[in-house]
């Protein structure tokens, strides 16, 4: 059973991924290694649009934590979007909003981007 | 022995019974054979002692024997010289009208002859010899239908009828010559002797599928009526010193009126140190009977007896379940095998044997007895030994079932799922999910409770550390509450010490140990049992309406 993909977007400097399914360990590696493309490319800035993803589990949830940490020490900023209200619940709940920068759009995050690079 | 009969006034609800067994009010003796039947425990084994009893006290009336298998296996060679023995004895014993004669086991068949000094009683060495030589050089058959033949012999040397009483007869198919079931239907080697009209027969066992009588009347044992049951019930106590108001007797109706199970759940009472007979009290008792006490015994010694052996115990027990939950199922042993994906020559071997033993009727559907007892302990013994759950999770469960309000017995749902298959927790966790949706919990509890699921089947899958590779989901609703319950084989599950903490102030997220404190975070309860190899984590939720959801 394969119930993930990912696709991606390049907007300016800043790539947009739009990951879709089940984020269980071989999805976030996937959307890992995704990511590790884009900092390769680069591309240091890096959209999360979180609205396809139906269900997440708790590996899938560290493998984030580690791309938000790999991001991190390239400079580069990942933003989450388009959570859902149980996913924000559930990052809440494990205290790792603050890890996380979260937007509720794309628009918001690209903004947010777009005025810290000035 | 027959000499273990019950005190006359204290043998109640069964005049009818026993005046039909004695010919009454024709008044002049046993026209024909009797196949008496009825479930366990409920008093035929009583009612033949107490016809012996009778009998054996009439000396103008006819002679009774009494004799019972024992075993589901017996040699026939062995067979056949317990059966010679036995009535030589009881005859001599009845003639002199010696008890203590009639229960001497241990006194060897020459002595006893010697004591067999009547000249009416001399043929009875003929009858011996006769038997010894075809003994020493007969094949079983012989054998046996020498041994059967006695009564027969002895009637027509007497000038007096015999009565035999064959308890558990059922049992007589297991005869064997040098190996198990190298004998089929031995049951048939005593049709002769069950035609002799000098000898009526008594042929008494849990049902009549299966048992080949010859023409006979069909008398069923039922429960005893209510006022017995309960006039049973408040003399059983009394000896044990526990006190019966006259309220409970409605209770009665949930020991079926079972001699056994009211004697036994009376014995309860004593042993758990309740003086009085309450509501409460007896719910209390009853469950521990089913469970764990004498009639849990009895009921699981039959069960065993009767399925095979201990390698036989589960599958025996999936379809009993299987067979109560269902109400019934198809008889067609494809169609039966396919539904409990199990192999044909377990399946007819298991369901000859509880056939055989009462505990399940085989016609165009196969259904289970109908004794509310033995469903709530065939119940238990599900729980306890294949679903490895606690003694008191069972207790309850079986107050909550047969004592609880009609309409609220627990929905149980069981889902099993292999463990190498990637995301095959997502099948469990969206099942659970429409549970809940179905059981009417709101969609935001039911997205929870499905991630605190998939993480459960994960952590199974992951250290269980087991060759069977399967996860056993079960999702029960009652009491306005949903519980899941995650299950492998191997004891690395479920360690719920290794939750992650929330981190702290500045400190770098932790990368792993998220999986427990999401299923906690997201259920209303949670508890880690052990049973052996197995581990279990049981997952509660409180089902919140769609209006409460949203509050």
């Amino acid at each position: 059973m394969n119930t993930f993909n990912v696709e991606s977007k390049i907007f300016g400097s800043v790539a947009i991924l739009y990951p879709k399914g089940y984020l269980n360990n071989l999805a976030a590696e996937g959307l890992e290694k995704e990511c590790d493309s884009c900092i390769s490319k680069g591309i240091k800035n890096v959209v999360l649009n979180l609205n396809g993803i139906e269900l997440i589990n708790s590996i899938g949830i560290s493998i984030l934590l580690g791309v938000i940490e790999k991001v991190k020490g390239t400079d580069g900023t990942l933003c989450f979007t388009n959570l859902s209200k149980l996913h924000s619940e559930t990052f809440d709940m494990l205290g790792l909003t603050k890890y996380m920068k979260v937007y509720a759009s794309e628009e918001e995050a690209l903004a947010h981007l777009q005025g810290a690079l000035g | 022995m027959p000499f273990s009969y019950i005190p006359k006034d204290q043998f109640k609800g069964r005049e009818e019974e026993l005046g039909f067994l004695k010919g009454l009010p024709g008044g002049s003796g046993i026209a024909g054979n009797v196949l008496l039947t009825g479930p366990r425990g409920i008093g035929k084994t009583a009612l033949l002692h107490q016809l012996y009893r009778d009998l054996f006290k009439d000396p103008a009336g006819p002679i009774p024997f009494y004799y019972r298998f024992q075993s589901p296996s017996l040699k026939g060679s062995t067979f056949a010289k317990d059966f010679f023995a036995r009535f030589v004895r009881q005859t001599v014993a009845c003639y002199r009208h010696d008890e203590s004669l009639a229960m001497n086991l241990m006194l060897p068949l020459q002595k006893l002859l010697y004591k067999a000094t009547d000249p009416k009683l001399a043929f009875l060495h003929e009858l011996a010899e006769d038997f010894e030589e075809q003994a020493r050089e007969g094949d079983i058959h012989s054998v046996i239908r020498a041994a059967l033949a006695t009564p027969a012999a002895a009637a027509a040397r007497l000038g007096r009828r015999f009565v035999v009483m064959l308890d558990d007869f059922h049992l007589a198919d297991g005869l064997y010559e040098d190996q198990q079931a190298d004998t089929p239907f031995a049951s048939s080697l005593f049709m002769d002797s069950i035609d002799a009209t000098s000898c009526p027969h008594i042929i008494a066992c849990p049902s009549a599928d299966g048992v080949s009588a010859g023409p006979a009347s069909n008398l069923v044992l039922h429960g005893l009526a209510e006022d017995s049951a309960f006039s049973l019930f408040k003399d059983e106590c009394s000896k044990l010193g526990v006190s019966v108001p006259g309220e409970v007797v409605e209770l009665m109706k949930y020991t079926g009126g079972s001699p056994r199970y009211i004697r036994n759940i009376a014995g309860a009472f004593h042993r758990m140190r309740r003086g009085v007979v309450t509501p409460e009290n007896f719910r209390e008792c009853y469950a521990h009977e089913v469970a764990e006490g004498d009639t849990a015994y009895a009921i699981n010694s039959a069960f065993m007896s009767h399925t095979g052996g201990r390698l036989m115990i589960r599958p025996a027990l999936e379809l009993m379940i299987r067979i109560l939950e269902m109400q019934g199922m198809p008889s067609e042993p494809q169609k039966l095998c396919r539904a409990l994906a199990m192999p044909v020559e377990t399946l007819e071997t298991v369901l000859d044997g509880l056939v055989k033993a009462g505990f399940v009727r085989a016609g165009a559907a196969v259904s289970i007895a109908d004794d509310t007892v033995l469903h709530d302990a065939m119940r238990a013994r599900y729980m306890l030994e294949v679903e490895g759950r606690a003694s008191e999770i069972v207790r309850e469960d079986i107050i909550l079932r047969r004592f609880g309000p009609e309409g609220e017995a627990p929905v149980r749902f069981e889902v099993v799922i292999p463990s190498d298959v990637p995301e095959a927790e997502l099948v469990a966790a969206k099942a659970v999910r429409q549970m809940a949706e179905n059981a009417k919990m709101g969609p935001d509890e039911a997205d929870r409770l499905q991630l605190a699921v998939i993480e459960a089947c994960i952590n199974a899958m992951e250290h269980s550390g087991s060759h069977e590779k399967k996860v056993f989901l079960t999702c029960t609703v009652k009491d306005g509450r949903l519980e899941v319950s995650v299950e492998s084989q191997g004891g690395k599950s479920f360690e719920l010490d290794s939750s992650a903490d929330k981190p702290e102030d500045g400190a770098p997220p932790r990368m792993r140990g998220y999986g427990l404190k999401l299923i906690s975070g997201y259920t209303d309860g949670l508890k880690v049992e052990r049973a052996g190899s197995r581990a279990r984590l049981v997952l509660l939720k409180n089902i919140k309406s769609v209006k409460e959801d949203h509050d």
